[in-house]
């Protein structure tokens, strides 16, 4: 890897004689991702930059861009901004498809300039005016959605930096942004366990324990405001919002358990969507077009997957893979692209993530080591959150349903039951 | 005797009313004393024995009554037992019950794995058929495919989003193997597809086609319920009700039936 | 004050004598000074007085005495009743036990529900609440679903043994809430089980 790197270095410091070879070579291996296959990411050279908060800002870019496991980041950390036109030649041979260039303005703003290396042009150029306060969880969601801008206009993809994903730890929910920063309490929950998100960002409902039962409760973040939405006494959990976010659904009942659909905005009162004469019916999941629901159901005895239609007609089990095959597979989740729907299966008697392909029906299998439980998909259908105990707690992961790479997202107290928010447009 | 005593004792005072003291004799009157004291002697051994009677009677009566408690004690008993038989019995056959329901729900899976396995049987059937020599005289009609395997197709393309080319599959089947029991569930995907794409129209038409068609088929009381939730989507709430009523009538073991008395609950 | 004390060590004889005396002492016979005799009455009345005093004494401290003895006596018995009801009520709470990813009910657990009977039909106006948890394994939100099955069932039974359904909640807590920690069978086997709860009514508890 480093003999692979080293000659087009020796090339960049003839060509250039800059301090920012020298610090190149002395930053190689920083190019991150040289373990998967060439060529089918493309290449980001980011620039040094200058700024208050240049450091900052750059450091958050360059992991998102990593994160989002689409393009091979170049990025060495230190050297000044090269001044004059861009030597395009010297980044082909480094490697880089296109060039980044950021610079903080006096007023905060963070102007954006991509080159593109093969058509030697800039490719977009944009300002950002910031004006949240510099490290506050504002500022680095407007700096995640700079990172989500520039995947987009390098891969024709939109980036999920900009995201944020909920959890259960101690009993409550709390918050992390998807770089793993920013970890905070969900404030006004009490109990709260199996969060969702309405397809706005704005709203969640979740799971809410009492002495009573268990309720569903609809919350409004940015008004603070709650409401329990589940209409009858018992076990009320796993509530999920239609992708219209007109309707939630979610598991209700006192013996055996069916799935509900309550509308939101009133009108009719709660319908039922499934028949499952004293089984057990949960984990509800939208496909992304809302006219089907995929959920779990001991209606045969071990919990599996199946999929009805959303006005609980045709009902029909997804995973079968032979006869007599009786697993545990639980905890689905539909992707948002609408081509596969991940869940949990027990294999060796422990949990596995696994996803199944809706077109044929093909079941890949994307952990091996420790329990791994409770996948959901990130907007881009491509990254995965689940819990994970293989750094020997409960913890949240973050895994590339494509390239299988993973990284640790919580760190600390027991954390489970991550749900991936949708791009969020608001702080 | 009891009878002249007691007259005797009623002449007694009218006699010495009547007669006077003048003309009583000591005899009369010692007479009269004696027949008194024979009347007073014979009413107490009278009363003693009434008393002793009622003495027996009422220790009959809680001989009886402590028969009858004894009785009550037993009956509790025994329904304390009928009870915790009736208990178990009714939790046996709640358990029996739910077996027999996932009997069906094995039976349901089980069919729709058999087609599964049929389908892909015919694929490698096709891929067996398709000419390995030079032969390529009538390679179409071998590799074409068999009903199980255009609904599987089907229903892929439908879970996926990819509506015509799944429709393409149920049309294939329904006009290729119109005599396959695949077909009613073929002509319900074809209305699914429709329904799908927003085209609640044709939807309706297809899905009442499936009714028409194939009315004992395991699909018509789905379909009926499709076109009950497209009726009360546009607000035609009689209609709605009209077919939810229909499905409890005609179909009163099917899923479609228990969803759809959810909608008629507090309806007439 | 010294001359006087003759008079009353006279005083105290005849208080003696007259104590002394049988129930209906016949008036000591009048002395033969006149004098004598007005001091007398008056020592008498006195006497008689302090008698009365003395046993009125007596009367209250016997009282007292008895008051002490009841109230000891209703405390113990207080105690033993609410160490009678202590038992029952944890008799009561004695939790039963489920089969892995099962909720019907084991025949043990059939006879720990049989022993809450008694106390269920001596106190009708008694609520209960019954909460169903799993062990660790399943999925989380799985095991809601089963939590609240075995909790039903357990809830169904009671009700087949005509205890009235209104009386009886149920709730499920899933693996959210384990009876022991630990990641092995011992553990689980502890955890997948149904508590039982007065919620109404536990403060008159009568005994059956």
């Amino acid at each position: 890897m480093s003999r692979s790197l080293v000659r087009p270095l020796l090339v960049a410091l003839a060509l250039l004689g800059l301090p920012l070879a020298s610090s190149l070579l002395a930053q190689e291996g920083v190019r991150i991702g040289l373990t998967y296959t060439a060529g089918t990411r493309p290449g980001l050279y980011v620039l040094p930059m200058r700024g208050a908060h240049a450091d900052s800002i750059r450091a958050i870019l360059v992991r998102d861009l990593d994160f989002g496991d689409r393009i091979s980041v170049i990025a060495p950390d230190s050297g000044t901004p090269p001044t004059g036109p861009l030597n395009y030649a010297l980044y082909g041979r480094l490697g880089a498809a296109a060039v980044l260039q950021v610079v903080q303005q006096v007023n905060g703003a963070v102007s954006i300039t991509l080159h593109e290396v093969g058509a030697s042009r800039v490719l977009q150029e944009k300002t950002y005016p910031i004006t949240a306060d510099p490290d506050t969880p504002a500022w680095r969601m407007a700096i995640h959605r700079i990172s989500d801008d520039i995947e987009e206009w390098v891969t024709g993809v939109r980036g999920i930096a900009a995201t944020r994903i909920m959890f259960n730890r101690g009993g409550t929910l709390w918050m992390v942004d998807s770089d793993g920063a920013n970890v905070q309490r969900v404030p006004g929950v009490g109990s709260g366990l199996h969060p969702a998100w309405h397809p706005n960002g704005r709203i969640i409902a979740h799971t809410e324990f009492a002495d009573d039962g268990s309720h569903v409760v609809v919350r409004d973040l940015a008004e603070g405001t709650a409401r329990r939405v589940s209409f009858a006494l018992g076990a009320n959990f796993t509530p999920t919002f239609s992708p219209d976010g007109k309707t939630l659904v979610f598991s209700s009942g006192v013996d055996g358990t069916d799935l509900w659909a309550v509308r939101l905005e009133g009108g009719e009162g709660p319908v039922r969507v499934t028949v499952g004469r004293g089984s057990e019916n949960a984990s509800p999941s939208y496909s992304p077009d809302g006219r089907r629901i995929a959920f779990v159901s001991g209606r045969l005895g071990r919990p599996e997957i199946y999929i009805t239609d959303s006005d609980g007609a045709n009902p029909q089990w997804l995973t079968t893979t032979g006869f007599g095959d009786q697993s545990y597979r639980s905890d689905p989740s539909w992707a948002p692209d609408g081509r596969h729907v991940a869940f949990q299966t027990q294999i060796e008697g422990r949990f596995q993530i696994a996803i199944i392909n809706l077109r044929d029906r093909s079941v890949k299998q994307l952990t091996i080591e420790g329990a791994n439980e409770q996948p959901s998909w990130a907007p881009d259908a491509r990254h995965l959150v689940f819990t994970s105990n293989r750094s020997g707690s409960r913890q949240l992961w973050v895994l590339d349903s494509e390239s299988g790479r993973m990284r640790q997202l919580t760190h600390g107290v027991l954390a489970r039951m991550g749900a991936w928010s949708p791009r969020l447009v608001v702080p | 005797m009891i009878g002249r005593r007691f007259f005797r004792l009623g002449l007694a005072p009218v006699v010495i009313l009547t007669t006077g003291a003048c003309f009583a004799t000591r005899s009369d009157v010692r007479i009269l004393q004696e027949d008194l004291q024979v009347v007073r002697a014979e009413r107490v051994a009278a009363d003693s024995a009434l008393l002793r009677a009622i003495d027996a009677v009422t220790a009959d009566l809680t001989r009886v009554s402590a028969a009858l408690a004894d009785l009550a004690d037993t009956a509790r008993a025994s329904s304390a037992t009928m009870m915790r038989l009736r208990g178990d019995v009714r939790s046996d056959l709640q358990s029996i019950g739910q077996q027999l329901i996932m009997i069906q729900e094995l039976t349901g899976q089980s069919q729709r794995r058999i087609q599964e396995l049929r389908a892909e049987m015919e694929a490698r059937a096709a891929e067996l058929a398709v000419p390995i020599t030079g032969d390529t005289s009538r390679p179409t009609a071998a590799a074409s495919p068999g009903p199980a395997q255009l609904y599987q197709m089907g229903q892929d393309q439908l879970r996926r989003g990819s509506v015509s080319s799944a429709r393409a599959a149920y049309l294939q089947l329904l006009t290729q193997h119109p005599t396959s029991d695949l077909a009613p569930q073929a002509l319900y995907g074809v209305a699914e597809t429709w329904a799908d794409e927003g085209n609640g129209v044709a939807a309706d038409s297809v899905y009442a086609l499936v009714v028409q068609r194939y009315p004992r088929s395991e699909q018509a009381p789905n379909a009926l319920y499709k076109r009950a939730s497209s009726f009360r989507s546009i607000g035609q709430t009689e209609q709605a009700m009209s077919i939810y009523r229909q499905i409890v009538e005609q179909y009163p073991r099917s899923d479609a039936a228990l969803l759809a008395q959810e909608f008629l609950r507090g309806r007439p | 004050m010294n001359a006087r004390l003759p008079m009353l060590a006279a005083l105290a004889a005849t208080v003696l004598v007259v104590s002394a005396c049988p129930a209906p002492t016949p008036p000591p016979p009048p002395e033969p000074v006149v004098n004598q005799d007005s001091i007398d009455a008056a020592a008498r009345a006195r006497a008689e007085q302090e008698r009365l005093a003395a046993e009125a004494e007596a009367r209250r401290r016997a009282e007292a005495e008895a008051e002490a003895r009841r109230r000891a006596e209703a405390e113990a018995a207080a105690r033993r009743a609410a160490e009678a009801l202590a038992a029952a009520r944890a008799a009561f709470a004695q939790a039963i036990y489920y089969d892995y990813d099962k909720s019907d009910l084991k025949p043990e657990a059939r006879a720990t529900l049989d022993a809450k009977l008694p106390l269920l039909r001596a106190n009708a106006n008694v609520r209960i609440r019954i909460a169903g948890h799993t062990d660790e394994r399943g999925s989380d939100a799985y095991n809601i679903a089963l939590g609240q099955r075995r909790a039903a069932a357990a809830k169904r039974y009671l009700v087949d043994q005509g205890i009235a359904a209104d009386r009886i909640d149920v709730v499920s807590f899933g693996e959210d809430r384990p009876a022991a920690m630990g990641s092995d069978e011992s553990a689980w086997s502890r955890n997948r089980r149904a508590e039982f709860e007065i919620i109404v009514g536990g403060e008159t508890l009568r005994l059956p």
